[in-house]
C-alpha cells in the first residue's frame, strides 16, 4: 500500500501538465524595442537589400537566405516602412537609416541516460522547445532531446550618427518561433505587420 | 437512499479498530487570489494523507498535496516605455504542499466520523507562462496553512477501507512579483479513499 501511494505521488509530480504544442504555436510572438531618446520623425530615407536576409546559425556556414521566403519577408518590411512615410534609397545615396533583417537559428541535439529506479528525475521540461523521447518507466533509457528554434530579427540602425564605423541600433523587432509555428509563411508576414502596428512612433 | 445510509449507519457504534490510516483524495479547487491572472476552477489536484491515532478524538500526521491551476489570456499587445510585446499566454500555477496536520474526530466510534483539521507546512508554487515555444517561470516557496472540515465514512465494521470528503481553505505565502501574486489562496473540495491499518 505504501508503495502504491508513493508511485502515485511520483507519477503526479512527474507529469506537470503543459499546453499542447498545437495550441501554443498558433501565432508568432512579436517583441519590439525602441531607443526612447530617438525621434523617428527625423529619419527620411533608408537602405534595405531587396532579396536577401541574413542567417546566423549553428548548423550551417551559410550567412544569407536568398529565396522566395526572403523576398516575401523583405517586401513586407519594405511595404511597412514605405507606408510610414520613409523612402528606400540605394546605399550610396546616404540613407538616414539601414534596415537589417536576419534569422537566428539555434539547433541542439543531445542525449542522456535516465535511470528512473535510481533517482526519480524526469527529463525534458522547462527549456522552451524541448521534445523528449523516452523508454519504459522503470528501466534505464536514452533520452534524446532536440532543441531547435529560429527568430526573425529586424533592426533599424541609425546611419546619421555612425561612430567608429558602428551604427547604433535604435529599434528592433524579434519574431518567433519561425520553425514550430503553424502556417509559417503567412504567420511571419502577419507578425511583421504586427511589429509595425505596435510601433506607431515609426512614422516620418 | 444516500442520506438514508448516513441517517441509519452513521449513528451505529463502531469500535475504533484502527491505529493509522492512509488517504488518497481527488481535489477540486477554486483560486481566490489574483483571479484576473488565473481564475478557472482546477480539477487537477490530489492529496495524500497519513494519520496516527493519538487518542479517541485526535489524529496527527502529514499531507502532501498538489494542484494545477491554469487559464488562458488571448493574444494582445502589452506596452512598456521601451517597447511592446504581442502574444497569447497559457498561465499555470503548479502548487505543491507538505503539511504537518492534525484532526479532531467528533465521533471516532461511529461509521460516520466528522472531523475538523488544520495543516501547517511548506508550499512550493511554480508560476509559469507559456507563449509560443517560450516560457517564463517564477518558482517560490512559502508557508502553507490549511484548515479543513469533512468526514470519514468506514465501509464496514472490519473493513480496511473507507471514503473521505472534506472542504478546505489553503493559504500560501508564496508570492510572485512577476505574476502579481502577494499570496496564493484557494478553496477546495476533496473526495477519496481511506485505507485503515492496525
Amino acid at each position: 500500500m505504501k508503495r502504491f501511494f508513493f508511485l502515485v505521488l511520483i507519477a503526479t509530480f512527474s507529469c506537470m501538465e503543459k499546453p499542447s504544442t498545437g495550441d501554443l504555436v498558433k501565432d508568432m510572438v512579436v517583441q519590439t524595442n525602441k531607443d526612447i531618446t530617438v525621434d523617428f520623425k527625423t529619419f527620411s530615407t533608408y537602405a534595405l537589400p531587396l532579396d536577401t536576409i541574413g542567417l546566423v546559425s549553428n548548423t550551417t556556414e551559410t550567412s544569407a537566405i536568398v529565396s522566395n521566403y526572403s523576398k516575401a519577408v523583405v517586401n513586407a518590411v519594405k511595404r511597412n516602412f514605405d507606408n510610414q512615410g520613409y523612402q528606400r534609397v540605394e546605399l550610396n545615396q546616404n540613407p538616414d537609416f539601414g534596415v537589417n533583417i536576419f534569422v537566428v537559428n539555434d539547433l541542439n541535439v543531445f542525449q542522456s541516460v535516465v535511470y528512473p529506479n535510481y533517482y526519480y528525475g524526469y527529463p525534458g521540461y522547462g527549456f522552451g522547445s524541448y521534445y523528449g523521447y523516452g523508454g519504459y518507466y522503470g528501466y534505464p533509457y536514452v533520452n534524446t532531446q532536440v532543441y531547435n528554434q529560429a527568430i526573425l530579427v529586424i533592426e533599424f540602425a541609425d546611419l546619421k550618427t555612425i561612430q567608429n564605423d558602428n551604427a547604433r541600433v535604435v529599434w528592433t523587432a524579434n519574431i518567433g518561433d519561425l520553425i514550430t509555428s503553424v502556417d509559417q509563411n503567412a504567420k511571419v508576414l502577419e507578425a511583421i505587420n504586427q511589429a509595425f502596428v505596435q510601433s506607431p512612433y515609426l512614422k516620418k | 437512499m444516500f442520506f438514508a445510509f448516513f441517517l441509519t449507519g452513521s449513528w451505529n457504534a463502531f469500535a475504533q479498530t484502527y491505529d493509522r490510516f492512509f488517504s488518497l483524495s481527488y481535489d477540486v479547487n477554486q483560486p481566490l487570489s489574483n483571479t484576473g491572472f488565473i481564475g478557472n476552477t482546477s480539477g487537477k489536484g490530489f492529496k495524500l494523507g497519513y494519520r496516527e491515532i493519538i487518542n479517541e478524538h485526535f489524529l496527527i500526521g502529514a499531507d502532501i498535496n498538489s494542484a494545477t491551476f491554469n487559464d488562458y489570456a488571448p493574444r494582445q499587445t502589452y506596452e512598456s516605455e521601451t517597447g511592446a510585446f504581442t502574444s497569447d499566454f497559457y498561465r499555470y500555477a503548479y502548487t505543491y504542499g507538505l503539511t504537518l496536520s492534525g484532526d479532531y474526530l467528533f465521533f471516532s466510534d461511529r461509521r460516520f466520523q466528522p472531523f475538523v483539521g488544520l495543516g501547517v507546512g511548506a508550499s512550493y508554487i511554480d508560476y509559469t507562462q507559456y507563449y509560443n515555444i517560450f516560457s517564463s517561470s517564477d518558482r517560490q516557496w512559502g508557508v502553507l496553512i490549511r484548515p479543513e472540515a469533512g468526514a470519514i465514512v468506514r465501509l464496514g465494521k472490519y473493513s480496511s477501507w473507507g471514503i473521505q470528503g472534506a472542504v478546505h481553505y489553503d493559504f500560501s505565502s508564496a508570492k510572485s512579483a512577476d505574476c502579481e501574486y502577494n499570496n496564493f489562496m484557494n478553496v477546495g473540495f476533496q473526495i477519496g479513499l481511506v485505507f485503515f491499518s492496525w
